[in-house]
């Protein structure tokens, strides 16, 4: 062996070395830097990414800070009978309804409850319909056969129509109704979940994780999942919209909130008879759902890109 | 020797990307004689593939080329507006890809695939009514054509393969179906894109064989893309070899492999197993980064014969024997006067005996 | 299948010194079908394979794709249950740590979701060994022992290249040292200056560690270089097994034969030791349908009538250990003299 050969070998010892632990602090950070980058310049490619995002900042910030910024805090629920339906003014942005409440902060506070139901009721349908369909993806046999011709059964009936049943049954409460919808909705998780499973499980890194000796569940939840979850996030996000309206339709037919109530649906509801003479009362509410899908809709659009930001 | 039928001068190319400008090739000279077959040998991300599509004009969106030209029987491709530079595509140049089992739609038979591939060449936009005039002419001198074709590339059932839809044909047909495609027109330059890499052993040895008896047979000029040297040099007069986006070394193929200069050469054809002498020691290191090119001699940070000079002053390329040129320092150029790069004296060169008596 | 009983490999070494030996393998994979979903065909990956590793020594084991050699190895680390066939290996605690595997594209083998220290560790993790503290350092140890320089654990795999990759599969396989690797074509998705050291680094390990290996490649030059004892696999049945020299200078069945001649000569050298015309017709049958009698007749240049009849035995070559599964090397079958 000559000795530029040698050279070779000590170079690569030098730099196989321990590193400094500020050194790998610096690496980690330039990794975090670098996907942010990256993150940012998907965003940029489609910017209604941007506008999604920043209309969903604006509607958590009402709702959280929906006692503080809301003009009339006092109105989310009672009533000012003698004020009754006024029209949009300085005073009242959006009017008032016929119970002279102000519409403007009852749809900040509105914004409280659709965001929360629609967050509950993703996070049961969703860690229902996810488990159910890793164990049918990964495990396969009788589950799978079990569980995905349980789905297809869901999948045969109306959701709408199989969330107003359920919520019938249990009767009026919010509570019931984020079950029902939950109950309609976890069907479309387990089979995209199910679905993705199968082209994942393929991958080689689901066999070497088998071959360290993982157990099922590990196999599942850390291996699986975390490379499904960009179409599962896309899905949650864009539901979100759905769920809300959702909330809303059931809410209007009365099978949710009781009025004074500030739901959307409720409100739209209560505005309905009114809809020629008042417009408002109706029309606010009705538009905020909108704003709110919309909003969700181009997040959603835009996430995949971002979500594979480690992977490309 | 007339005119080069390609000829590609100090082609760079850029490709964008989340993190900066990827500089993918650096300055590529390569030029094709008519009758002549070329190899481009080098390792992943050296940027064959590119240079291949470049030809083809088969580039992503991204990609742009700041400078260099690519003459094509003296015309410049890079300057031609697209609807001309289909024109070339396909009719003049043939392409065949690398994966046999993705190049072919699942949805068309061979016949189909073939028919057309002979009715659209190098139309740049379909309009209706040629479509529909073409659903009433017939196909019968396109299908004899096509079977034809399918016999030169030594299929047995030609009219049987013809009906037959991609699935229902092994990998090494298929290849033979791409072949066939790419012959149709009976293209001047036809490049090779590891043609062989995603079939068996011993499929892979006979489709070399077939492309060796149809080039010989068509006196075609091609230029083969592979990452192995030994199929270089059973196929090709010329092998180029790349690295980083650059050629660092050109001979011709006995040459290259009794006399190879550039130390990445030497590395890799030491690193090749073989039958008859143990595998060398490889190559340390990693390629350099494209979002950060080192500057000058690319290869300096996994060379063991580096210099400090080698990242101060470009190795241009030099010819050291006929028709012989590599990009290092560790060689003076055979007619320094004809040289216009730069010199500098980084030793000599270790002879090729000692080279092997050390593995 | 009877003939296979008789464990053909008796006369291989079957002392002390062997780590594991494979008699009658096999792993059938069933076709369903129909509206019953009932098994209706099955593919014979592997038939009938017997083999034994010496300790500290590596095994070879080339084919083409579809040959069933990538099945032997997952179903030695039970990733695939075998269909019948004994598997014993002395003093391996739980199997899962005492045998490992390095899979052929690293690309696909490491998790794009994780980082390169959450890789490596993880088979730490399964199985509960050390505290945090204790695994960090055995990750750095590791990827130190692999030649990856440790500041790369934040990253995820789509960040290293190719070589990078596949050191981190090794060392996630080496973690818990384990005594016997399965290398499933570790080098075939790399570029030749990177499978080189890819391959020291394996040889490095072997000797410091002491490992034991079942090397799978479709390479026979690469086979040639880092195998002791190579076995030749064709259609699920291993046709040639012998000590490398002897297979590479005295090759004898026609399939080994063949994949040599498919070998492109790298100089002179090479050119003597590789028969010049190619030696199989057509291409490998569908392993769904493979051919009565000897599984190569159907692609053999040399084929004659026996090989129709029952599949041939292992015939010894003369050479010490070493055999071959035609009949050309049975006295009472073959026409006229050594075929070779």
């Amino acid at each position: 062996m000559g000795p530029e050969r040698q050279n070779v070998k000590e170079s690569e010892a030098a730099t196989r070395g321990e590193p400094e632990p500020e050194q790998a602090r610096e690496s980690s950070n330039r990794e975090r830097r670098q996907r942010f980058r990256r993150i940012w310049y998907q965003m940029k490619r489609n910017p209604l990414t941007i506008i999604g995002i920043l209309m969903i900042l604006s509607m958590v910030f009402v709702a959280i800070f929906a006692p503080v910024i809301a003009p009339h805090p006092e109105d989310r629920a009672g009533h000012n009978f003698e004020k009754g339906a006024v029209a949009p003014s300085l005073e009242h942005p959006m009017g008032t309804d016929t119970q002279g409440r102000d519409i403007l902060s009852r749809i900040f506070f509105g914004a409280r409850l659709s965001l929360g139901m629609g967050v509950v009721v993703l996070g049961i349908a969703g860690t229902a319909g996810i488990t159910l369909g890793l164990i049918a993806g990964y495990v396969g046999g009788l589950p799978q056969t079990i569980i995905m011709r349980l789905t297809d059964t869901f999948l045969a009936l109306p959701g709408l129509i199989l969330a107003l049943a359920v919520a019938a049954t249990l009767g009026p409460s919010l509570i019931n109704l984020m079950l029902a919808i939950a109950f309609a909705w976890w069907t479309q998780y387990a089979r995209l979940v199910h679905g993705e499973v199968l082209s994942v499980k393929q991958e080689e890194f689901v066999e070497a994780s088998e071959a360290i000796g993982a157990s099922r569940i590990r196999v599942m939840f850390r291996e699986i999942l975390p490379n499904i979850m960009s179409p599962l996030s896309v899905k949650l996000t864009l539901d979100m919209g759905f769920v809300i309206i959702a909330i809303a339709g059931l809410a209007f037919l009365g099978f949710g909130a009781e009025p004074p109530t500030p739901d959307w649906g409720v409100m739209i509801a209560q505005g309905r008879q009114h809809v020629i003479n008042y417009w408002w009362i109706s029309v606010f509410p009705g538009l905020a759902i909108s704003y709110t899908v919309l909003a969700f809709n181009f997040l959603g659009d835009g996430l995949r890109d971002i979500m594979d930001v480690e992977v490309n | 020797m007339s005119e080069p039928l390609l000829e590609i001068e100090n082609l760079h190319l850029d490709i964008r990307t989340a993190d900066g400008l990827a500089e993918i090739l650096q300055g590529i000279d390569l030029s094709v004689e008519s009758g002549e077959t070329v190899a481009l040998v080098g390792e992943t991300g050296c940027g064959k593939s590119i240079t291949a599509k470049s030809i083809m004009g088969l580039l992503p969106e991204t990609a742009t080329v700041p400078t260099g030209s690519l003459q094509f029987r003296g015309e410049d491709l890079l300057a031609l507006p697209e609807k001309e530079r289909n024109a070339y595509r396909g009719k003049q140049m043939g392409m065949i890809m690398q994966d046999p089992m993705t190049a072919l739609n699942p949805v068309f038979t061979v016949g189909d695939y073939m028919t057309d591939v002979m009715k659209w060449q190098g139309t740049h936009k379909l309009g209706l009514s040629d479509w529909l005039s073409s659903k009433f002419t017939s196909n019968d001198s396109l299908r004899e054509r096509a079977i034809e074709m399918l016999e030169e590339v030594q299929i047995a059932a030609p009219e049987r393969v013809f009906e037959s839809y991609p699935v229902e044909l092994s990998g090494g047909m298929r290849q033979r179906v791409l072949i066939a495609t790419a012959l149709l027109s009976e293209p001047e330059l036809l490049i090779a894109d590891e043609p062989g890499t995603a079939l068996d052993l011993t499929t892979e040895a006979k489709i070399l064989e077939l492309l060796q008896d149809l080039i010989d047979e068509k006196d075609m000029s091609v230029i083969y893309i592979t990452h192995d040297l030994s199929i270089a040099k059973y196929i090709s007069d010329t092998i180029y070899v790349m690295y980083a986006g650059e050629i660092v070394e050109r001979a011709p193929a006995e040459e290259l492999f009794d006399n190879p200069q550039h130390p990445y050469t030497i590395g890799l054809l030491d690193s090749i197993p073989s039958l008859s002498k143990p595998i060398g020691e490889g190559i340390a290191g990693e390629l350099p980064d494209t979002l950060d090119r080192p500057q000058n001699c690319q290869f300096a940070d996994r060379c063991p014969y580096s210099e400090p000079e080698c990242r101060e002053i470009y190795p241009a390329r030099r010819e050291t024997a006929p028709d012989h040129e590599v990009g290092c320092h560790l060689y003076t150029p055979e007619d320094a006067a004809a040289f216009d790069g730069e010199l500098v004296d980084i030793g000599t060169p270790p002879a090729r005996e000692q080279l092997e008596n050390e593995t | 299948m009877s003939q296979l009983d008789s464990d053909p490999f008796e006369h291989l070494p079957t002392s002390d010194d062997d780590l594991l030996r494979v008699s009658g393998l096999k792993k059938h994979f069933p076709i369903h079908g129909g509206i019953l979903n009932r098994e209706v065909d099955r593919v014979r990956a592997v038939d009938g394979v017997d083999f034994t590793i010496p300790r500290g020594k590596t095994f070879g084991l080339v084919g083409e794709s579809g040959c069933g050699k990538t099945t032997i190895g997952k179903t030695l680390l039970r990733l695939h249950e075998p269909t019948g066939g004994d598997l014993s290996a002395k003093e391996f605690k739980p199997i899962k740590r005492d045998m490992q595997i390095v899979f052929q594209d690293p690309s696909s083998s490491l998790n794009p979701r994780r980082k390169v220290k959450d890789i490596v560790s993880e088979p730490l993790v399964v199985h509960g060994w050390g505290t945090g503290e204790e695994r960090r350092e055995r990750v750095d140890e590791l990827l130190d022992s692999v030649g990856m320089p440790v500041q790369h654990k934040h990253k995820h795999p789509n960040q290293l290249s190719g070589g990078q990759k596949q050191r981190v599969g090794i060392a996630r396989a080496i973690a818990l040292n384990p005594q016997f690797l399965v290398l499933d074509e570790p080098t075939s998705s790399l570029d030749v200056s990177v499978q080189a050291r890819i391959v020291h680094l394996l040889e490095e390990l072997q000797e410091e560690i002491g490992l034991t290996y079942l090397f799978i490649s479709h390479d026979l030059s690469l086979i040639n270089n880092v195998a002791d004892i190579v076995g030749v696999m064709y259609l699920g049945r291993i046709v040639e097994m012998g000590k490398t020299e002897d297979i590479f200078r005295n090759p004898q069945h026609p399939y080994t034969r063949a994949l040599l001649s498919a070998i492109k000569p790298l100089n002179d050298r090479d050119r003597e030791l590789i028969p010049d015309t190619l030696l199989a017709k057509g291409e490998i049958p569908d392993p769904r349908d493979q051919p009565g009698g000897c599984a190569f007749r159907t692609r053999c240049p040399k084929a004659f009538e026996p090989c129709d009849g029952d599949e041939p035995n292992l015939y010894e070559t003369g050479d010490d250990e070493h055999a071959a599964r035609c009949y050309l090397l049975d006295e009472e079958h073959r026409p006229d003299g050594p075929p070779w």
